[in-house]
């Protein structure tokens, strides 16, 4: 009788033991996998995805960009040869659910969902690689800005 | 395959619709790279001027996208620029602003 008690409990503490550990590498695997498909962000990612919350709201103009498109780097290289700050984010190095969330970012200024979508401070939006647009909103507009406040300080 | 291989097959299949490769032949070699790009990242020649979703869900944006004859009719180029019409073949300056018609509900 005794024997037989001993040898249930034991089997009982055994499947127990065999059911925790499934369980816990099936987390474990689920985990890593997660781990796998979306890469850690680095410092700079995390910054501009912070930024991208309330993009042209800290003065500067917020480029949503693809690392693969030819539009974004004609406008990218516009923007540099013209000395203009701005924040450029690359949507495409980016995954899951940060990706999508910056996808409905992008449509909430671009409801194509294209790029280079550009968010300028003040809320306006230049799509596409538009030289004379950026021209105008960059450079035009922000000394218009500037000559107003400076009449109104 | 290389960038150059890549665009010689897409050279082919353009002219027997009567389209022709861009005549910046760096700005096609860079597409053409950032073709293989994808490929390599996705599996599938996805569109370098769109965000690839998933195989299943792109079909319609992998080179040469389904748009392409739309975009050509209507602008001259495709949304990418790298095919043109038989007016501009010979024009290396011919960027002209291609509006996405990409449906937005595809992008899901």
């Amino acid at each position: 009788m005794n024997t037989t008690v001993i040898v249930v409990v034991a089997l009982a503490l055994v499947a127990a033991l065999a059911l925790f550990f499934l369980r816990r590498s099936k987390s474990g695997g689920s985990t890593s996998k997660q781990q796998e498909n979306s890469p850690a962000l680095t410092p700079e990612q995390e910054e501009l995805l912070a930024l991208s919350q309330a993009p042209g709201e800290d003065g500067l103009p917020f480029m949503f960009a693809l690392t693969t498109c030819r539009h974004c780097k004609k406008t990218k290289e516009y923007l540099d040869s013209n000395d203009a700050k701005y924040h450029l984010l690359y949507v495409d190095e980016f995954n899951g659910r940060d990706r999508s969330d910056l996808m409905d970012k992008v449509r909430s200024y671009n409801p194509r969902g294209s790029f280079p979508t550009i968010v300028l401070p003040g809320g306006k939006v230049v799509v596409g690689f538009r030289e004379q647009l950026l021209r105008e909103a960059l450079f035009h507009d922000s000394a218009v800005i500037a000559e107003s406040s400076q009449g109104n300080s | 395959m290389t960038p150059q291989s890549l665009l010689k097959v897409l050279k082919a299949t353009a002219e027997q619709k009567g389209y022709f490769l861009h005549a910046d032949e760096e700005h096609c070699l860079a597409t053409a790279e950032s073709l293989l790009e994808n490929k390599q990242r996705y599996g599938y020649l996805c569109c370098p001027c769109r965000l690839a979703t998933s195989l299943d869900k792109d079909k319609d944006i992998i080179c040469p996208c389904i748009y392409r004859d739309a975009d050509i009719h209507e602008y001259g180029a495709c949304f990418c620029t790298l095919f043109v019409d038989a007016e501009h073949r010979d024009d290396p300056d011919f960027f002209p602003d291609v509006d996405e018609r990409r449906p937005p509900e595809n992008m899901d």
